[in-house]
C-alpha cells in the first residue's frame, strides 16, 4: 500500500510552523518515547511519526533501518518557527542511503556517546543539548513542548541548557492540528478499518462453546495479519469478564459457554495508523436481558451516527445516546466513554480520550469534515454480559460515514437471536 | 484515596513510607495536602527488597511459571522453519504455555535483520523466517501474579561460523555467571564472571548493557529492579541471598550476523544457585546440532 508522500509531511510541518508564529512560539519540541511494551504490541508514534513518517512495514525492516525513531529510543523533532525541522534521536546514527530514505528530514543528529547510556537518564541531557546545538543562533524566549508523557526530566534538562526560555506545554494543540485527515489519511485508515472487520468476522466464526477465549484471540490475530495488518492486536473477554469493561488480562483459557455474551475490543495498526472497533456478540442463544443490552447499545450508536456532522459538538453526539437510554432499566450501566478516542488523530489510540469522558464539559469540541471518530456505547450489566457497539465514521460534509460493520452485525445478531 | 487514608490513620501521622514504582505526582501531592505536617518517605526500593527473598510458595509457583515458559520454547524451536511468519512462532508458543496452565504468557519473536535490534516493535510481524536466520525471542508468562521470563536462541536452518560463534559466546557468559552465583556474591561479582570470558572476543563490543538480569527475583513485576545493576561499577551493591530467584539474560547483538540471548531462571541456594529453565542447555544442543551439520 503506498504510504503519504513526502509533501504532505511538509505540509504538516509548515501548519505547525503557522500554528508557532499565532503563539509566539520561537520553535514547538515534538517527543516520542520509546514505545517498546513486554508482550502488549500496541505502538505510539505520536507526533513524531505524524512529522517525520516512515514508508514501509515493520515486517520489511533491515538493520540499518534503524533511524525509525519511534520503533527505538526516545527522540525530538524541532520544529523552527522558520526555517526546517531537525531529528533528534537518542539512539543510532543513520548512515545508509536507505535509512536516509526513509524519512523526508535531512538533518538527523544523534545523541553523543557519553549519553547514550538509556536507562541512567543521560538521554535527557543529551537531547537538551542537541536541542541547543540546532537552535544555536536562533531566538528562543518561548518554546512550545508536545508529546504524550514528556518527560519531566528532559523538561529539567532543557530548562538547564537554555535558561532563559519559557516552555509551554502545546501537545492538545497538535493533536488538534492532527484531528483534520487528508485523503491520504483516510485511504489508509479504511484500510485499517477492514483489517479491523476481517478480525471480527474471525471472532464470529470461531466463537462456539468449548472454544477457549484465547483460541478466538488468536483466530482474529491471524485474520488481521492475513488481511495485511502490521500489528493486530484483541481483547475477547467472555462470559463473566464481558461485564468488567478492560479487565486483565486481555484473554484466557476460559473456555466459551452457550448463553454467553462476549465483550471484544479489535484493532490493527497499518502504516502508522490504527483501527479499533468492538463488536457485540453472544454464543448460542441469548436471553431477552442479553437481547435487550445488544439493542440499546445498538440503538444509542444509531443516534450518534444521527447526530454526527461538522458544526455539532461531541456533547451533542454523547447527549443523542443517551437520550436513547432515558427510561432504559440498563441506564445506569452504561459505560461513561460513550464518544470514542481519537477524533481521528490516528496514530495512538487513546489521543484524546479525556476530552468526552464525562458530561457536562466545560470545553466542547466541535466537529469538522474529515475527522476520524469511534463511537463505542457500551452496558455492562452484572449477571447479563457487556455489550459494546464501536464503530469508526468520517465526519461528512452533510453527516457522517461509517467504516465499519459492528452495528450492521448488531442487527444481524439480534434478528437472528430473536428468530431462533 | 488521600482522604480515605487520612480517615484510616487519624491521629498517626509523624512519618509516612510511601511505596510504588509509579506513584502518580498528583497523589503524591494530594497526600501531602492531606497530611500537611507529615513527613513522606519514599521506601519503593525497600519494599521490593524485602520481596527479594522468596518463600517456599512463591518459589513453587515461580518453578511452575519457569516450566511454563520452557513448553513455550518447545513450541518455538519446533515451529522455527524457513517459511513460518514470525506471528505464527509468536501464536504456537503462546498456545503452548496457555495449555499448559499460563494465567498470560506472551512472547517477542523478532528473526533474522530483526534479530539484530532487541525490543524493536512491534513484538512480532508478517516477515518469514528464511534458512540461516537467527530468532531472538523473550518469553515468559504470568502465573498467580508470579512470572517467568526466559530467552531461548535460535538459528533456522543451518547458521554461519560467525552465528555460532555469537551463540557460543553468550553461553560461556551464561555459565560464568551460573558459577558465580552463590550466597554471599555481589551482583557485580556475577556480572564480572561475563564479561572476563569476553577478553579477546572479537563480539565484545556488541554484549547489550543489561546482561544481570531484572528482578532480582522480585517476581511480580518483570522489570522491578533493573535500574540497579545495569552498569558496571555501580556504587552500591546488591549481595545475593538464598532463595532470591535471578534472571541472567548476556545477549550479543551484531549488524549482519543476528542477535543472540540467552535468558535462564535461577533460585540462589547456599552453595550455588539452581537453574530453573533451559535455555543455556538448549543453546548448547544448538551449538552441537550446528556444528555436525558444517
Amino acid at each position: 500500500m503506498e504510504g503519504i508522500p513526502a509533501s504532505e509531511y511538509q505540509q504538516r510541518v509548515s501548519n505547525c510552523q503557522k500554528f508557532a508564529r499565532r503563539q509566539g512560539f520561537d520553535a514547538v519540541l515534538a517527543y516520542s518515547g520509546s514505545r517498546y511494551s513486554m508482550g502488549q504490541g500496541v505502538e505510539s508514534g505520536q507526533h513524531i511519526r505524524y512529522f517525520v513518517g516512515f514508508n514501509f512495514p515493520p515486517h520489511l525492516i533491515q538493520e540499518e533501518d534503524v533511524v525509525v525513531p519511534y520503533m527505538l529510543g526516545d527522540s525530538l523533532v524541532v520544529i523552527p518557527q522558520e526555517g526546517t525541522p531537525s531529528l533528534l534521536l537518542s539512539r543510532q546514527d543513520p548512515k545508509s542511503e536507505r535509512a536516509k530514505n526513509q524519512v523526508w528530514l535531512r538533518d538527523i543528529r544523534s545523541i553523543s556517546d557519553e549519553f547514550s547510556d538509556q536507562f541512567s537518564g543521560a538521554i535527557n541531557r543529551g537531547l537538551a543539548e542537541l536541542t541547543k546545538a540546532v537552535l544555536d543562533g536562533k531566538r528562543k524566549a518561548r518554546i512550545g513542548i508536545a508529546g504524550t508523557r514528556f518527560p519531566l526530566q528532559l523538561q529539567v534538562e532543557l530548562s538547564k541548557v537554555l535558561h532563559k526560555t519559557k516552555f509551554v506545554e502545546c501537545g492538545n494543540e497538535l493533536d488538534q492540528l492532527r484531528a483534520i485527515k487528508t485523503p491520504n489519511e483516510l485511504r489508509i485508515m479504511r484500510k485499517a478499518a477492514d483489517i479491523a472487520d476481517e478480525g471480527v468476522r474471525a471472532m464470529i466464526e470461531t466463537s462456539r462453546p468449548g472454544v477457549a477465549e484465547y483460541e478466538v484471540h488468536m483466530a482474529v490475530e491471524k485474520a488481521m495479519f492475513d488481511a495485511g495488518g502490521d500489528n493486530p492486536w484483541s481483547v475477547i473477554q467472555s462470559g463473566p469478564r464481558a461485564t468488567i469493561s478492560y479487565m486483565s488480562p486481555d484473554y484466557t483459557q476460559r473456555k466459551l459457554r452457550e448463553g454467553d455474551m462476549i465483550y471484544a475490543d479489535i484493532g490493527s495498526e497499518l502504516m502508522g495508523y490504527h483501527s479499533d472497533i468492538q463488536p457485540a456478540y453472544i454464543v448460542g442463544k441469548g436471553n431477552t436481558e442479553q437481547i435487550s443490552i445488544v439493542e440499546n447499545s445498538l440503538n444509542m450508536l444509531k443516534a450518534m451516527f444521527k447526530a454526527t456532522r461538522p458544526g455539532a459538538t461531541d456533547t451533542d453526539v454523547v447527549k443523542a445516546a443517551y437520550s436513547v437510554v432515558g427510561d432504559s432499566p440498563y441506564r445506569d450501566y452504561v459505560r461513561r466513554w460513550t464518544l470514542g478516542h481519537g477524533y481521528g488523530v490516528g496514530s495512538d489510540p487513546p489521543d484524546m480520550t479525556s476530552a468526552t469522558l464525562a458530561l457536562p464539559k466545560r470545553k466542547q469540541m466541535r466537529l469538522q469534515e474529515n475527522m476520524v471518530l469511534c463511537l463505542e456505547p457500551g452496558i455492562f450489566a452484572p449477571r447479563v454480559g457487556g455489550a459494546a457497539v464501536e464503530d469508526e465514521v468520517i465526519v461528512t460534509a452533510n453527516g457522517c460515514e461509517i467504516l465499519t460493520n459492528c452495528a450492521r452485525r448488531a442487527e444481524e445478531l439480534l434478528k437472528e437471536q430473536r428468530s431462533g | 484515596m488521600s482522604h480515605i487514608a487520612l480517615e484510616i490513620l487519624n491521629g498517626k501521622k509523624g512519618k509516612l513510607g510511601i511505596a510504588g514504582e509509579h506513584l502518580p505526582m498528583d497523589l503524591h501531592l494530594e497526600l501531602a495536602r492531606a497530611f500537611p505536617r507529615t513527613k513522606l518517605v519514599d521506601c519503593t526500593r525497600d519494599l521490593d527488597s524485602h520481596r527479594m527473598v522468596k518463600s517456599e510458595n512463591e518459589i513453587r509457583i515461580m518453578r511452575k511459571a519457569a516450566e511454563i515458559a520452557d513448553e513455550g520454547v518447545a513450541a518455538l524451536i519446533e515451529a522455527c522453519r524457513p517459511g513460518v511468519a514470525e506471528y505464527e512462532v509468536h501464536q504456537a508458543a503462546e498456545k503452548a504455555m496457555f495449555d499448559a496452565g499460563g494465567d498470560g504468557p506472551w512472547s517477542v519473536i523478532l528473526s533474522g535483520p530483526r534479530s539484530v535490534i532487541p525490543y524493536i516493535s512491534p513484538d512480532f510481524t508478517q516477515r518469514k523466517l528464511r534458512d540461516g536466520d537467527m530468532v531472538y525471542a523473550d518469553i515468559g508468562t504470568e502465573l498467580m501474579g508470579y512470572h517467568s521470563d526466559i530467552q531461548p536462541v535460535y538459528i533456522v536452518g543451518r547458521g554461519s561460523k560467525d552465528q555460532v560463534d555469537l551463540v557460543q559466546t553468550s553461553l560461556n557468559m551464561m555459565k560464568a555467571m551460573v558459577n558465580a552465583t552463590h550466597q554471599g556474591a555481589t551482583d557485580t561479582e556475577v556480572l564480572r564472571a561475563a564479561y572476563k570470558t569476553l577478553e579477546g572476543n572479537p563480539f565484545r563490543d556488541h554484549v547489550r548493557t543489561y546482561t544481570f538480569g531484572h528482578g532480582y527475583g522480585v517476581g511480580l513485576d518483570p522489570p522491578d529492579l533493573t535500574g540497579r545493576t545495569l552498569t558496571l561499577p555501580r556504587n552500591k551493591q546488591t549481595k545475593l541471598k538464598q532463595n532470591m530467584v535471578l534472571c541472567f539474560e548476556p545477549g550479543i547483538f551484531v549488524p549482519g550476523v543476528g542477535g543472540a540471548a540467552i535468558e535462564d531462571e535461577v533460585v540462589v541456594t547456599a552453595n550455588g544457585c539452581e537453574v530453573i529453565s533451559r535455555c543455556a542447555e538448549r543453546a548448547e544442543s544448538l551449538i552441537d546440532q550446528q556444528r555436525s551439520l558444517g
